[in-house]
Order: structure tokens, then sequence, then C-alpha cells
């Protein structure tokens, strides 16, 4: 039973092409889109760390296990994953300590904190330091002359003197 | 043989325990006879240590397999030359090539100095003598005798730890003779072990000998200007070496192993940079000492702190306790060092608070805005890095005492928060030197620093507009906000500040004497040694910051699988394109105990044929392990390096991966204007042998004066 359409024609022989097109379309844009190079398994190997080898990254390491990491990451690249999705599917599975550059979370929030708090209380101590100093130099400068200004004065009129020497 | 090699040993070690001993007491009871002989012990020491390593050398290259260590380093197969570094290849044998330094150090200043400062000598003594006492109680193996006593308290595992101490002994004989030994680490079969641990040991054995003047000047009260100008010769010297050290590691990671890279933030690497950091910091704190009197209590802080680093830096590198690819195999020794350094560095600090009296600054700060602040800011930077540095290596450990869970950190993290410290650094650099003592004028400063500023605002805006447009991102956020010009201009300003004092101090020489431009730099720098040897010292810094900006930023890599007479290209940010193609493998001469390959591509540059990059892949049989050697073309500009990482069916078809190095020869060449540097500003002048020496009796009244 064959239906015919306005002009006439059988059109299940079209209906097939055309579900035949979709399917190659489907297969051959699964093939040809995503096959990962080397460079960009190796951009995103490059951030996540050998759980072996001490401190390579999965990108440089030549064990067997990175091996297995790198065709993992291709795989995933190929499923279209980004690279943010990569990098959290490792970490959620073996741990955020696979990452190259530590996350702000869990333990490793304090490999951040600490530093930075540290330095900000480093310079905090450097300007009460300097300040204190500072008032008692001019509490102590304050009972006597200003010396430091009259040796200005004088450095100034020796160097116009040795400026006329000069010409 | 070997047990003549072990008496020497341990005759030195009772030596060395006598020297110190006697120093002390021939200094508390005032027996200068005493004190004398605890001298001689120190030469005797370093002669016994010499014979011992002569002697283990001596084992090492005739293959005497009965000896453990001789065992663990060296195979029959492998070339003499290696077998002589082979001394510093491993756990004993370093710690004994170690010691012979530091009692080679030990005797050159009691030698060196015995007339100058010898109120200061017992004690420099006591302190070098101590710190060998406890390196050779190691060496000795003494401490596996503990094994005994720990087991029969039932603390097996301990006493498992201290009986393997037997094989820390350099001389330990084996209870059978192998037939062939297992050779040195592939890693390490390269030129550059004959230089990088003999000069990074020369480095951290240097410090000790600041330390222990600076320990002498506060027991005997003797804080002023004496120690400072003894102390400064050592402490370049030491500065020096562990600044050639750390390049000379830089230049091996870079040429030998093949990851394209040159600094890992590896726990070794932050070991031996650590000291560097505090021992920089030195360096420019003691010259506001030295011109103002100031600061007297924070640079024993610094020199304290220095030396704990390098005993510390010895702790991670041989404890194992933070995995690296450095590291030799876990031992007793780690508790060992931890505690020698605890003990000490408390010592240190009792005797400081003891003695704070003695340290009271003559002067006072007259001003935020004067050269003495920015040094302190300078301090407080090389501090920042200090301690990120060991907050990073060490936080595995912590994590894992607290949280149970070690918690490695990768190298983005100390690049994030040490670059733009380091960054920072460079703008001191260029801003230091126009900054006055005491007090800046403003405006003064203001005229001066607007040149070289311009300088740097056009290098800055030029370079974008010519292209490089790489903006760094805020960590955390995709926000780009610096564009990395702006390191270059930090670069550029500096090295406009350097060319104008060099210039400025030039010209001002020729109006007073007439002499022409090159005589009169040659004789400028040579009559202010110390200053324009800084200058030159910071030039080299900056050359090597732009090399580090250079590869950190702008680098590019590509890996590729290709076939014989197949090219493939990779383009440079720099200077065009590079196509190279495989032609093909082919075998080459190589020592017995290796295999080597070398796959041959031919380079062409901008179209133009260069010539041809051979990557070998060495195959070491013994060890069953492969070392991937590169392939470098080099230019000003930047380097072409190459590695072949495997291949297919007989070469058929090969894997390479291939890097483009912006900039990366200026770290080299910066390296070598820093040692130039060095040593102009280490050279001793007239003037201060003069002061040094006590021959005439008006040096001995300037001596009796400080």
């Amino acid at each position: 039973m064959h239906k015919r359409d306005a002009w006439g024609a059988r059109s299940w022989p079209g209906w097939a092409l055309v579900a035949a097109m979709l399917l190659l379309w489907l297969v051959a844009g699964q093939a040809l889109a995503q096959q990962p190079t080397a460079d960009q398994i190796n951009a995103i190997a490059r951030q996540l760390s050998c759980p072996t080898c001490a401190g390579l990254n999965v990108a440089d390491c030549p064990t067997e296990l990175c091996a297995e990491w790198r065709a993992e990451i291709g795989d995933l690249l190929a499923e279209g994953k980004s690279q943010q999705e990569i990098l959290d599917y490792f970490a959620a599975r073996y741990g955020d300590h696979v990452l190259q550059m530590p996350p702000a979370r869990g333990v490793f929030l304090w490999v951040w904190l600490l530093p930075a708090l540290a330095i900000l209380a480093g310079l905090v101590a450097l300007a009460i330091y300097l300040k204190r100093l500072h008032t008692r130099a001019s509490l102590v400068a304050s009972a006597k002359p200003d010396e430091s200004m009259l040796e200005e004065e004088y450095l100034r009129r020796v160097e116009q003197e040795l400026e006329k020497q000069g010409k | 043989m070997a047990h003549v090699g072990y008496a020497a040993l341990l005759l030195a070690l009772a030596l060395s325990l006598y020297a110190g001993a006697a120093a002390w007491v021939g200094e508390r009871r005032r027996l200068p006879e005493l004190v004398l002989s605890a001298r001689n012990a120190t030469l005797a020491v370093a002669g016994l240590l010499t014979l011992a390593v002569a002697i283990e050398i001596g084992l090492l290259i005739s293959g005497d397999f009965r000896t453990e260590y001789v065992a663990q380093v060296t195979n029959r197969a492998m070339p003499t030359f290696f077998k002589v570094t082979a001394l510093w290849g491993n756990q004993a044998g370093s710690l004994l090539f170690w010691s012979w330094l530091m009692s080679l150090f030990g005797a050159a200043v009691v030698l060196g100095n015995w007339g100058r400062v010898r109120v200061l000598m017992p004690h420099v003594i006591i302190v070098t003598q101590v710190t060998l006492f406890f390196f050779l109680s190691l060496v000795s193996g003494g401490w596996a005798l503990l094994a005994g006593p720990l087991s029969a308290f039932g603390w097996n595992d301990a006493a498992a730890l201290f009986r393997d101490m037997r094989s820390v002994n350099p001389f330990h004989q084996l209870g059978f003779t192998p037939v062939d030994g297992n050779g040195l680490n592939p890693l390490l079969r390269h030129w550059g072990m004959i230089v990088h641990p003999p000069v990074l040991y020369l480095g951290f054995v240097g410090f000790v000998i600041p330390f222990a003047f600076a320990m002498g000047a506060l027991i005997t009260r003797q804080t002023g200007d004496m120690w400072m100008r003894v102390t400064r010769r050592w402490s370049l010297i030491a500065w020096l070496f562990l600044s050639l050290g750390l390049l000379l590691g830089m230049w091996w990671a870079y040429g030998v192993l093949g990851w394209g890279g040159y600094w890992a933030w590896d726990p070794v690497e932050n070991a031996a940079l650590m000291p560097w950091l505090t021992g920089t910091a030195f360096l420019h704190s003691v010259m506001i000492q030295e011109k103002r009197g100031m600061f007297k209590v924070w640079n024993m802080v610094l020199i304290i702190l220095t030396y704990g680093l390098v005993i510390f830096g010895t702790f991670l590198t041989r404890s194992g306790v933070v995995t690296s690819v450095h590291s030799f195999a876990a031992s007793g020794v780690g508790p060992l060092f931890l505690i020698f350094v605890a003990l000490t560095l408390l010592y240190a600090i009792v005797r400081l608070f003891d003695r704070l009296d003695s340290l009271k600054s003559e002067n006072q700060l007259d001003s935020m805005f004067s050269r003495e602040a920015l040094f302190l800011l300078n301090n407080l930077i090389f501090l920042a890095i200090c301690f990120v540095t060991f907050w990073g290596t060490l936080f595995p450990v912590i994590s894992e005492l607290i949280a149970g869970q070690k918690a490695i950190v990768g190298p983005p993290f100390f690049n994030q928060v040490n670059g733009p410290l380091f960054g920072a650094l460079v703008i001191l650099m260029g801003i230091a030197p126009l900054m006055p003592w005491r007090r800046a004028s403003l405006n003064k400063m203001l005229r001066q620093v607007v040149w070289p500023a311009l300088v740097g605002l056009i290098v800055t805006a030029g370079l974008y507009v010519l292209g490089l447009r790489y903006m760094t991102v805020l960590p955390g956020t995709q926000l780009a906000i610096v564009p990395v010009t702006v390191f270059y201009g930090f670069i550029a300003f500096t090295v406009a500040v350097i060319g104008l004092e060099f210039w400025r101090g030039t010209r001002a020489r020729r109006r007073a004497t007439g002499e022409s431009f090159p005589r009169a730099l040659w004789r400028l720098v040579g009559q202010n040694r110390r200053r324009y040897g800084g200058y030159l010292i910071h030039l080299g810094v900056v050359m090597i910051g732009l090399g580090i900006v250079g590869t950190s930023f702008f680098k590019v890599e590509t890996q590729r699988h290709v076939a014989v007479n197949e090219s493939f290209s990779i383009t440079s940010p720099l200077s065009g394109e590079y196509t190279l193609t495989y032609a093909g493998l082919r075998a080459l001469s190589a020592p017995a105990d290796v295999e080597r390959t070398g796959a041959t591509l031919a380079v062409s540059h901008n179209g133009q044929a260069v010539g041809e990059l051979q990557p070998t892949y060495d195959y070491f049989a013994p060890q069953q392990q492969p070392m991937t050697i590169p392939a470098m073309r080099h230019t000003l500009l930047e380097d072409l390096y190459v590695i072949v990482a495997g291949w297919e069916a007989g070469g058929t078809s090969a894997t390479f991966k291939v890097y483009v190095e912006p900039l990366v020869n200026w770290l080299w060449i910066g390296g070598l204007i820093f040692v130039l540097g060095t040593l102009i500003a280490a050279w001793p002048t007239a003037t201060e042998e003069r002061l040094l020496a006590p021959a005439t009796l008006a040096g001995q009244a300037a001596m009796a004066k400080h």
C-alpha cells in the first residue's frame, strides 16, 4: 500500500533517502568531528598531576598509567566535554590533588589563604614599624635643628658651583 | 682499603668533637694553647676527610663492589668519569662529600682569618666543628648502634630505621661481593652531574661560615663593623656558589630532561631556593647595617634563618618526607636532621635574646621615603617568597598531619603567587638606586624616575601594538586584566635605571679626569666595585627575568606523529614558522650500557633550510630506563627544542614533541652577567685589605675600636 502525494509520486523512497542521509550524517559526523589531536589532549593533560610519579604532569609523564589517562582525556574530548568538565571529572574520581592548580576548596583552601594572610600581616607589620620609627625620629628631630634641610641647601649650592665650573 | 678510609673517617669524627670542645674550654678558661690545639685539630680533620674521600673515589673507580655504596652507584660498564661523580650520586657518598667540603671551609676560615679576628675564632671553630660532627656522626653509621637498645624497648620500627643507617656509611662492606653494581641513575649521567651538586654543596656549606661568625660576634658582644667586614666576603662567596648551583641545575634540567622546562618547584629545588632567598635578603640588609648601624637584630635573624634553612634543606632532600624526583631513599637520617636543626635554631634564638642589648641601632629611620625603607620592603618580599615556597613544599606533610590527606601542590600555585612577588622585586631593583639614604625629596625622585619610566611605558605599549597581546588572567576567574607586555615594561624600566647609573657615573668621572669613555667606565667600576658590581648583578637578574617571562607566557608546543619524509610545522610567536621533516632513525655510538637512537629532522625556518636536529633516545639496559635527550637550535630570540618520544615499525614513523622557547637564552646570558657582577663586587680592594689586617699599629688600633 503505497501512498501517493499531491504530485502523484510515491513518497516512501523519498523518506527512505532522508532517513539514510540522516544516519550517514550522524555516523560520519561522529567520526569526523572530534578526533582530538595530541596537542588538544596535552593541553588538558598538562593541568593534571601524575598520581604515581612525583611532580610530573600527565602530559610529560612517560608511564603506562599516564598514557591511559591521556587516552581517557581523548575519549572525553571526543564526546565533546569541555576542559573544565574533564578536569572536574578527574578531580571527582581521583581527588583534588590530581589537579596541578590546587582548587580553592577543602584542605586546599589553606594553601591559598595562609600565604595571603602572611603577606598581609607582613605588610601591616612593616607599616606599623616604619610609622613607629618615623614618629620617634620626628620627635627627636623636632628637638634639634633640621640638619638635613641645611644639608640639602648646601648640596644644591655645591651642585650649582660644579655646573658653573664644568662649563 | 675501605677499612683505612673508615678509620680516617672515625678519626675525623673524634677530632671534630675534640676541636669543638677544646675551642670552647680554651675560650672560657682563657687557654690560648687549647684554642691553638683546636685550630690544628680543624686542619687535621680536613686532611683526614680528604684522605677518606680519595679512598672512596679509588674504591669507586676500581669497582670494589664488596663496598655497599660502590655496588649501589656504579657498574662495570660505566665510564670512569661518571664513577668519580658517583661519589655524590646517592645518600652515603654525598653526605661524605658534604662533610669534606665543610671541613675544607672550616680549615680555610681558620687559616685565612687567624691573624685578623682572633677573638671570634674559637666560636667559629665551635660552630663549624659541631655541624661537622653531626654530619660525620651520620656518615660513620654510628647511630645504628641505637638499634639494639631501641628494639630492646620494643620500638622495632624505629630500630629498623636506625639499623638501616649502617648503609649511610660509604665504606660499609657487604657480606659478599656482587658480580656487578646497579649503576648510576640514568638521569644523572650527564656532565651537569660534575658541576651542579658540588657547586650547590659549596653554597650550602659556605653559609655555615657567616652563621659561625654571627654566633661568635653575638657571644663575644663584638657586634660592630668587624663582624660585618669579615663575614661579607664569605657570605658573598657562599651566595655566589648557591646562585651558580641553582643556575646550573636549571641549565641541566632544560638541556637533558626533555620536558622543555627548567624549574618545576620540586621540593628539593625549593630546598635550595629558600636559603638563597633569605641569603639575598641578608646581603641587602647588611648594607644598611654597614651604612647606618641599623637592623642589627634583623640581620642576625636572617643569617640564623639561612643556616636553619640550609640544614632543613638537607633534611627535606634526604628524609623522603616529601616525594621528589631528586630525593634519596628515606632513611633514619631524616628525624635526626630535624632534631639537629631544631636544637641549633633554639640555641641561636636563645643567644640572640640574651644579647639583644648589644644589638642596639645606632641611628633612627629618618623617613619612610628612603632607601632603608625600600630595603626593608625588599626583605619583606624575599621572606614572603620564602614563606610561600616553604608552605607549598610542606603542605602535603601538614595536610596529612592535620586532615589525613596528602595534598600535593603543583607548580601553577607557586608560579601564580611567587610570580607577582618577583615582579615587585624587579620594580624595586629599578627604584632603589634612585632613592637616597635617610630621606628622599619627592621632586628629585620624580625627576630621576621620569626617563626610565617613560622607557618602560614605551616598551609596554610598543610591544602590545606590535602584536604581543597575551593577557594574564586574574586567578580563579576568567578576567583578563594585565597584558604580559607590562612585565617587559618593568624590565625595561629597571634596565634603563641601571644604564643611567653607569652613564651618569662615567660622565661625572670624565668631567673630573678627562678620560676616554671606556677608560672612565673601567675606572669607575674598579673603584666602586660593590656598587657597580651590584648593578651588574641586578642587570643579570633582570635578563634572567626576561627569559622567564618569555618562556612562561609565550612558549608554544606541539606533539606530532609523522612518517618518514613527512613534514609538520610550528609557529613561533616571535619569528615566524619552522618546518620540520622527519628523515629517519639512526643508531648512534654510546657508552657500553646505553642503546642510543637518533631521530633526524631537517629544519627550515620561514622557507629557508637551516640545518638538522637530532634528538636522541637513550635506553639504559641495566636499569631499563629510557631518557629522551633534546636537540636544540639556539638563537637570541628563542630556542627550537625537539625530543623524540617514541617510534613504530623500526622508525618508519615517529612521535616528536617540539617546543619553541622564546627568549630562553637570556636566562643563561643573564646568569653569566650575574656571576661576573658578583665577582666584581666580591673582589677585594686595597682599602678593605688594610682594614682587615692588624699588621700595622694603625690597623690594630682600628680593630681595637671595633
